[in-house]
């Protein structure tokens, strides 16, 4: 072969060619040494081409694109989206990053697309940033004040050294306008570049518009929508009051619908959370548990003491893991502040509570007395409802479908109860407690109740179309076949199988055992995808 | 980052608010971020679309650090689309080449400029001139491709070099040559502000061109804005009048809308008369398309066709024509662009404010490619086989003329039928990624194979192409060196070094110069030691050509002008305007100053639908955050936002049912080259018959059917047979 390029075997020096061809390392040294050095060399005139153009300032130039003067008492400022300009471009996300200095792949705004019904063709771009709604969402629900709503602007700032990273707002917003920011542990979002508009200067996203699409004008907070919805797939409006309008001269077609709405997509799953909801649940069960045993005077001090102690160990380990899903979580002490209103500070406090009860349980086994042991039991009995029923306001309060009240309250409450009593089972079985048959027996009852329940709640959204969570339902089929599949497979194991080797006489403490941690398992699996299966409310996206 | 907390209940500032604040900068820039602040600006020419947007770079230090559009340039008036806001993200790409690369191996320049010369010169001392080929690009600067032309021809001896130019602009070339008798777009942007009819035919600017589309909302003339496409795009959404026709029968509607334009007496006979020739016969051939058989073939219906007729008679004389890759990607893609034009011709909307027959072109430096990268034309928009033009060139640069072939280049497909057939045994491909891009794709990579040096010269070592290269040369990027570019209404902006390249990256200018080092030419070279000096010899090539720009003193002249259009004669160099059109004089640039109708009749694709694989694929633009193969946008994670995160193919809800796909199900798409396996999106947007892919996919090119125009040699991307069926898994 002529041209062989395979590289020389020996190194050093490169193939040449065996034809009489002219000499041809003429480059020399020092020729190359200077175009490498040139290279480098910046000589760009920057003094010649950079004189400052004061009448060329973006305060000057987008002055008609915001509002001459700060807003009347009773108004607020607002985006307003003119789509019948916004033809696609999308520099506004672009220029919302760069403008403003975020992360690599952060902006605060995000671009959807609108298409048309399946008979008439059409074609929407959508540009969405924070909608500074008159009753955010995120403000109300989060634990510490890290948002704060400008009494005169209206704008919904995030104060990035208050937030603790926890991610509630992120829940909590029905718009998906708040994003965590892995690198800080905090969550970043769109102050409408409220520093900018204090100067005269117009937002980076209305400065970025080649159509003058966006503009940011004040509107009477009276005159905004309480119902129906601010744009086709946006959330319903009642929740937070969105105040960005969007205009149209054409009338959007009644099914028009996201673009994206067809791709189903895993949300985040808080993994810590999972396990705090399912170890709490567990833990105020087996007090619910325990206070019904004390009170029908089946257990002594000692039992009562030892069923205690597991379960407050545990509910306190999963009270604490929920500190893992925090970005800041030096700041947590923090977190009792927005107990006005944030059902997320509610819980926390719940628990502080519950823990607290917890500890008087030990203390009256410690004082050795059977009535203060009931008593104690019964109080973090209480509690432990208090805090579950808190936790399912948690996830209520973001009004996520899938989260609805009747199917949290099922899986919460039943893995209370399901949990709790397969625990005091477990613990009773090695105590050897003969009320374990009656706990055993619930707990049997109420695994096959709640498993079949949920599967068969999700079986019914998927058929159904209309279902609120109906997306959910098609995200566990697709997506979470895996585990659908294996809860079935735990059910029949720790609710058909092990019962079935216990009364076959097969040890049955660590066969119990054994049961638990598989129904536990089961429990895990559902919380994570209650989680990631949760389909949160978005605007349209790509 | 975990923050201690301060001794208060609430926490107003502190690091992570700091972070985010904003001060007022300098140089008009308005509110920057404090760590963002620049100490300098320059001003520069974006390097991806052939808008040609001014940027103003924030400089710390003489190093970017940020990009904003700048508010003086006549061109985007402030404003930019997402690539122009990213323009900078790319450079800092991890997959930056470095080194040069001997079979995937890094090298040194030295061994790899010895290789390159060694290959080059025993291919060519073996097959001869014509077995070494160059394919160029339109992404880089004009001295650049002059350099890399007069090197190639005038230096090395090849004969053969054509450019990625061919896939996307060969047609407006050809068309407005044979047409005009020079390649001469005539518009400037306030056209698109001061016509009464804009028709857009195969464009979707809305997307493709932003900026532009920002212009034609400008328009206070509250114009009619037709969209000739067969989908329902951005732009046909935006129009005021969309006629979704057939793919590929717009050479048979234009000839109906000058049938009835004809029958209508919208023809400015004294225009016709005293500026053009042919149009009697082109009056006459036209008469075989009456509305009722253009009705039928193109899918519209004769009042439509009355509608659209009527909208130009009445527009008149402020109807400008504007036209992209739906017809320059064409079987007939020449004959399309040229009823374009004669439309514009016989209607005497040209020459005008608001008028034209005006082609956007595609790169941010395909204009700078039609004149000055010495593939089909002569530097200066000359003919290699005019002998006096080659006198006029070899003086102007100072080479003896028998360096100067005097035959034209083959074109890029005929180059890749060289390589095939075995006749081309080197190719030195630079800036564009043909592995990917280049119609019939395994045909392609197959036929790469074949040859005995491929040489790649890219910013990246991880293109397609550049993976199959021999010898792979790394290039700095738009930003880590200057030169100027022409954007679509001819304007000459100048683009600059604000950034270091990395590793030992070079600009292709200073590869060039390596080369020609290398090769034995450092003598023939010697002027050619900057681009500004390069421009010096450039701007000698066009005097007294259509496209003379001999009054542009120097860089600084186009910083201050805010770029300037071409032509630029000596004699107006202190007085002209901003934007400036061509042919108010109706004098056109053929030898008896008329404009020509030409025209034939039309043809049918070469690859139909049939019962095996039933339904037209159409592939073009995804969104205005992707350009072409996306090695450069895809290093931008902002700009990957703002494209779906998986491809998928659009389909009719009428054919999506007949295979009983659901939206977002899996789908495999065939033609008779491949197959490739994604998710379908159902939508109306299509015609039934047909489904859409973005291009930017690099399984979509396996595909497409390897066809061209026979007269601009420009393959036809847009139309070829395929079926679809569900994905069973």
């Amino acid at each position: 072969m002529l041209f062989d390029i395979e590289k020389s075997v020996t190194g050093g020096t490169p193939p040449t060619s065996d034809l009489a061809s002219p000499p041809s390392n003429m480059l020399d040294a020092l020729f190359l040494e200077n175009i490498l050095e040139e290279q480098q060399n910046l000589r760009t005139p920057v003094t010649l081409f950079s004189e400052a153009y004061e009448s060329a300032s973006p305060a000057k130039r987008f002055s008609h694109l915001i509002p001459l003067s700060k807003p009347q008492a009773g108004e607020q400022y607002s985006f307003e989206v003119n789509l019948d300009a916004c033809t696609g471009c999308k520099a506004c996300v672009a220029a919302c990053h760069s403008l403003n200095g975020l992360d690599e792949d952060e902006s605060w705004r995000d671009i959807g697309l609108l298409v048309g019904t399946l008979k008439k063709p059409y074609l929407q771009t959508v540009t969405t940033a924070c909608h500074h709604c008159a009753d955010p969402a995120c403000m109300n629900g989060c634990p510490v004040l890290a948002y704060d709503k400008d009494p005169v602007t209206g704008i919904v700032r995030h104060l990035d050294d208050q937030c603790i990273g926890c991610s509630y707002c992120i829940l909590k917003c029905p718009y998906d306008v708040p994003k965590f920011n892995l690198k800080r542990g905090i969550v970043r979002k769109c102050d409408m570049c409220q520093g900018r508009l204090a100067e005269g200067e117009a937002p980076a996203c209305v400065q970025a518009c080649p159509n003058e699409a966006i503009k940011i004008v004040a509107v009477k907070v009276s005159d905004l929508p309480s119902r129906g919805r601010m744009m086709v797939g946006a959330f319903d409006s009642s929740y937070t009051r969105p105040t960005t309008r969007y205009t149209s001269s054409r009338e959007i077609p009644t099914h028009a619908h996201p673009a994206d709405e067809g791709s189903l997509t895993l949300d985040h799953a808080h993994t810590p959370l999972s396990w705090m909801l399912v170890m709490t649940q567990m833990g105020a069960g087996a007090f619910v548990a325990g206070a019904v045993a004390l009170w029908l005077n089946v257990l002594t001090l000692k039992e009562a003491g030892i069923t205690g102690a597991v379960a407050f160990f545990l509910s306190v380990i999963g009270i604490h893991l929920s500190v893992l899903h925090l970005g800041q979580p030096l700041k947590a002490w923090r977190a009792f502040m927005g107990w006005r209103k944030s059902w997320l500070s509610r819980e926390i406090l719940a628990f502080g509570a519950f823990a607290g009860a917890g500890a008087s349980v030990l203390a009256a086994w410690w004082w050795g007395d059977l009535m203060l042991m009931k008593l104690a039991f019964t109080g973090t009995a209480l509690m432990g409802v208090l805090a579950v029923t808190t936790s399912i306001m948690v996830y209520v309060d973001t009004r996520r479908p899938y989260w609805s009240l009747k199917l949290t309250t099922a899986k919460f409450i039943g893995s209370m109860l399901l949990l709790g009593t397969g625990l005091v089972s477990v613990i009773w079985s090695w105590l050897e407690v003969p009320f374990l048959f009656t706990t055993l027996t619930s707990t049997l009852l109420l695994l096959w109740g709640s498993t079949i329940y949920e599967l068969n709640q999700n079986e019914q959204a998927l058929e159904d179309g209309d279902s609120p969570w109906h997306k959910s339902a098609r995200i566990l089929n697709s997506l979470l076949s895996k585990q659908l599949l294996t809860r079935r497979y735990l059910l029949v194991v720790a609710g058909f199988i092990i019962p079935l080797l216990i009364c076959g006489g097969i040890h049955p403490a660590a066969l119990l055992t054994l049961s638990m941690l598989l129904m536990f398992v089961s429990q895990l699996i559902e919380r994570l995808y209650f989680f990631t299966a949760a389909a949160g409310p978005k605007m349209p996206g790509n | 980052m975990i923050t201690f907390p301060a001794p208060t209940f609430r926490e107003w500032s502190g690091p992570l608010t700091e972070d985010l604040v904003r001060d007022p900068a300098k140089f008009g820039l308005g509110q920057i971020p404090r760590r963002l602040q620049p100490n300098g600006t320059a001003k520069s020419i974006c390097g991806f679309c052939s808008t040609g947007c001014g940027l103003t770079l924030h400089l710390k230090d003489g190093v970017a650090i940020n990009a904003t559009p700048d508010p003086d340039y006549p061109v985007n008036k402030g404003t930019a689309c997402p690539k122009g806001w990213e323009a900078l993200t790319p450079l800092d790409a991890a997959d930056r080449a470095k080194t040069p690369k001997l079979n995937g191996e890094p090298t040194d320049w030295a061994t790899a400029m010895q290789i390159f010369c060694d290959r080059m010169k025993s291919v060519m001392a073996e097959h001869g001139p014509e077995s070494a080929a160059y394919i160029s690009t339109g992404q880089i600067m004009s001295e650049e491709m002059g350099f890399l032309g007069a090197l190639a021809k005038f230096g090395m001896g090849m004969i053969h070099g054509d450019g990625n130019t061919r896939q996307c602009m060969a047609t407006a070339v050809t068309a407005y040559k044979e047409s005009f008798g020079f390649d001469a777009p005539p518009f400037t942007y306030a056209d698109f502000e001061e016509s009464d009819v804009l028709v857009f035919i195969g464009a979707n600017p809305c997307i493709a061109h932003p900026i532009m589309w920002q212009r034609v909302l400008r328009n206070k003339r509250q114009p009619q804005i037709i969209v000739v496409d067969p989908r329902t795009t951005e732009t046909a959404m935006a129009a005021t009048q969309h006629y979704a026709i057939q793919p590929k029968s717009d050479l048979t509607l234009l000839y109906g809308l000058a049938y009835l334009l004809i029958r209508d007496g919208a023809v400015d006979t004294t225009f016709v008369e005293e500026h053009t020739s042919g149009y009697a016969e082109f009056a006459e051939f036209v008469q075989s398309y009456p509305p009722e058989q253009v009705a039928s073939i193109t899918g519209l219906t004769v009042t439509q066709l009355q509608t659209f007729a009527d909208s130009i008679r009445i527009g008149t004389p402020r109807v400008s024509f504007w036209w992209t890759m739906g017809v320059n990607q064409s079987h007939q893609a020449t004959r399309t662009a040229q009823a374009i034009i004669n439309l514009a011709l016989m209607t005497g909307n040209i020459g005008k404010s608001g008028t034209g027959a005006n082609s956007i072109t595609g790169q941010c430096n395909a204009m700078g490619s039609r004149l000055f990268s010495n593939t089909t034309n002569l530097i200066g928009g000359h003919d290699f086989k005019n002998p006096a033009h080659r006198e006029k060139v070899a003086e102007a640069i100072g080479f003896p003329v028998e360096s100067i072939p005097d035959q034209p280049s083959l074109a890029y497909d005929q180059i890749l039928e060289g390589v095939e057939s075995g006749k081309i045994k080197a190719l030195w491909i630079i800036a564009t990624n043909p592995s990917h891009s280049w119609i019939n794709q395994k045909r392609f990579n197959d036929l790469l194979n074949k040859l005995d040096f491929l040489v790649v010269q890219d910013m990246y070592d991880t293109t397609e192409t550049a993976q199959r290269a021999h010898l792979f040369l790394p290039a700095a990027a738009w930003g880590e060196k200057e030169g100027t570019f022409i954007n679509s209404e001819r304007r000459l902006g100048v683009s600059r070094q604000v950034r270091r390249a990395p590793g030992q990256a070079l600009s292709d200018f200073r590869i060039f110069r390596l080369i020609a080092h290398a090769w034995g030419l450092a003598d023939q070279f010697a002027e050619w030691t900057s681009p500004e000096a390069v421009f010096q010899i450039l701007k000698r090539c066009t005097q007294d050509q259509p496209c003379d720009i001999t009054g542009i003193e120097d860089y600084a002249m186009l910083q201050k002008s805010g770029g300037i259009q071409w032509p630029l004669k000596k004699a107006h160099a202190t007085d002209f305007q901003t934007e400036r059109r061509l042919f108010s004089d109706a004098q056109f640039f053929t030898p008896d100053q008329r404009a020509r109708f030409i025209f034939d009749p039309p043809e049918s694709p070469t690859e139909l639908p049939d019962d095996d694989y039933p339904l037209i694929l159409i592939t073009g633009r995804g969104t205005s955050a992707q350009w072409h193969t996306e090695t450069r946008t895809a290093k931008s994670e902002v700009l990957k936002k703002l494209a779906p995160s998986e491809v998928y193919l659009e389909i009719h809800p009428e054919d999506a049912s007949a295979q009983k796909i659901r939206d977002g199900d899996r789908v495999t798409i065939q033609s008779r080259r491949a197959s490739m396996t994604l998710k379908a999106r159902i939508s109306p947007g299509v015609s039934p018959g047909q489904v859409f892919l973005p291009m930017h996919d690099k399984r979509v090119n396996q595909l497409t059917h390897w066809s061209v125009d026979p007269h601009s040699r420009q393959p036809s991307y847009k139309h070829c047979a395929v079926k679809v069926v569900l994905k069973l898994d």
